[in-house]
């Protein structure tokens, strides 16, 4: 069904593979439609608890935006409109199921940023973290330069966005980027085990940590604990808290 | 093209793409006539479409002086001014600091975009001791880039933290031995001004400005300035050097 990924669904987890590992799966057109159709099914389908992303092949999780694509759309204003009506980052970052992403070697641009959507990013040792962008004459685009400095501080953010230059796991963990680093042939087992644990979570509580957590980015903070009571409450109300 | 501006206690200096603002102090306070110095030297470098960073760098002195209590008594915004003007140049800074960093030193680094720290270098807020804040918005600042407990500790105490800390809160981006600070910060901001200068400015603006907003509205800032770089040249000439396997040849179009 799928060309560009694989979709896999079991025990509640819905394994998505970005699989173009010839191109260090990079992320074309084609397969952002279907990404699309994929988290869509993620968002959708109830039996489906947990999403965790992969990239396919030993070198990278994504090395980014495909750059043949660059330059194809009719018009800066179709492109913009395009991804105004078909928000494929905006639906995972809204997505109301937990999100893993397990990063080995390249997670660059389009990739990094696909991870930082995610709410866990866990890396093998091999990993390599940046946002490129500005030595191909752009910025991300895909929420880097919003994501990065609201998930690490501010000052290191700002230095990768600047310098593009790439930082190993180590750093990541450092920087809080990353929470876990594993040995390469550790990540896929550990990855899985996380989310197998997650999967099996109340997904009306997970919703609402996640649309908690979602608020705490935005939100004054009397408004987000107004959110975060209301949200609590109604899970008590319906009989889920022991 | 070399192009050198020396006043009284500044001296600005742009070559090719970078602008090397030099802060001499002999330890006395800061006043009056240099930070208006300061204001026109950063109105100046906003103004140069050629410029793609700003490297400002100081004597020891430099980063430990106070504001003078004068211009405190006369002149209590202009520290948060010339803060502001920095902070709010299109053009990334970037600080090199050594030595004791406190006090007018510490706002002005605060409000530099990245910071790079000599290993003997120490920070300190020691305002509260003496019963007054930071005078340019430092507790701001300061929260914003190593959260809420750092700052506080940082502020409450007036405990100074050692460049290894300063490192690993966030305070600063980078710690060198004091006789390779130099070349580090040239290697850095080199490295900024090879980037295309339009993404530059606009990352800058990105991630600076997205802050402040809620992320919807952040994603959306994010997506117009990403589209403004679709129709440049440099984009065009970032692509296909990419793709030829080659350095670029930006022209900040």
């Amino acid at each position: 069904m799928f060309q560009s990924i694989r979709y896999e669904k079991g025990a509640g987890v819905a394994t998505i593979t970005l699989d173009r590992p010839q191109v260090h799966n990079a992320i074309d057109l084609h397969m952002r439609d279907e990404l699309w159709e994929a988290l869509q099914a993620v968002r959708d389908d109830p039996e489906v608890r947990c999403a965790l992303f992969l990239g396919a092949g030993e070198e990278a999780f994504s090395s980014g935006a495909d750059v043949r694509d660059f330059g194809t759309a009719p018009s800066v204003q179709a492109a913009r409109s395009a991804r105004q009506q078909r928000d494929l980052w905006g639906l995972l970052l809204r997505l109301e199921k937990p999100a893993i992403a397990a990063i080995r070697g390249y997670a660059w641009g389009a990739g990094l940023e696909m991870a930082l959507l995610c709410d866990i990013r866990i890396a093998a040792a091999d990993a390599s973290l940046t946002l490129p962008e500005v030595n191909l004459g752009y910025i991300p685009a895909a929420g880097g330069s919003q994501l990065l400095p609201r998930t690490i501080p501010s000052g290191p953010a700002l230095q990768m966005l600047l310098t593009g230059h790439p930082i190993d796991a180590s750093t990541a963990l450092r920087l809080g980027l990353v929470q876990r680093v594993v040995p390469v042939e550790m990540l896929l087992p550990e990855a899985r085990a996380l989310a197998l644990r997650l999967a099996a979570l109340n997904p009306q509580a997970v919703a609402a940590v996640k649309r908690s957590l979602l608020a705490a980015l935005d939100l004054p903070l009397a408004q987000g604990m107004a959110l975060e009571t209301r949200l609590a409450q109604h899970l008590a109300a319906n009989g889920l808290v022991k | 093209m070399y192009n050198a501006r020396a006043m009284a206690s500044l001296s600005v200096d742009v070559q090719g793409r970078v602008a090397r603002m030099q802060l001499r102090s002999a330890g006395e306070p800061l006043d009056r006539p240099f930070l208006e110095e300061m204001l026109a030297a950063c109105e100046d470098i906003a103004g140069r479409a050629e410029v793609s960073a700003v490297m400002l760098t100081g004597n020891t002195a430099t980063f430990a002086a106070e504001w003078s209590p004068q211009l405190l008594r006369e002149a209590p915004e202009l520290p948060l001014s010339v803060c502001s003007a920095l902070a709010e140049l299109p053009q990334p800074v970037v600080v090199a600091l050594s030595g004791e960093v406190c006090g007018a030193g510490l706002e002005l680094a605060l409000a530099c975009d990245l910071r790079l720290a000599a290993e003997s270098s120490r920070f300190t807020i020691a305002e509260l001791a003496c019963g007054r804040l930071p005078a340019a918005g430092s507790i701001q600042r300061l929260s914003r880039l190593v959260g809420r407990s750092w700052a506080a500790w940082l502020l409450l105490t007036g405990e100074a933290v050692d460049a290894q800390r300063a490192l690993e809160i966030g305070l600063v981006n980078a710690v060198h031995p004091a006789d390779r600070l130099h070349a580090m910060i040239e290697a850095l901001v080199e490295r900024i001004a090879s980037r295309a200068p339009l993404a530059i400015r606009y990352a800058k603006e990105a991630l600076r400005q997205g802050l402040e907003m809620p992320l919807a509205q952040g994603l959306q800032h994010e997506l117009n300035l990403a589209g403004l770089l679709q129709a440049t040249v440099d984009r065009t000439e970032g692509v296909a050097a990419f793709l030829e396997k080659r350095a670029p040849d930006f022209r900040g179009e």
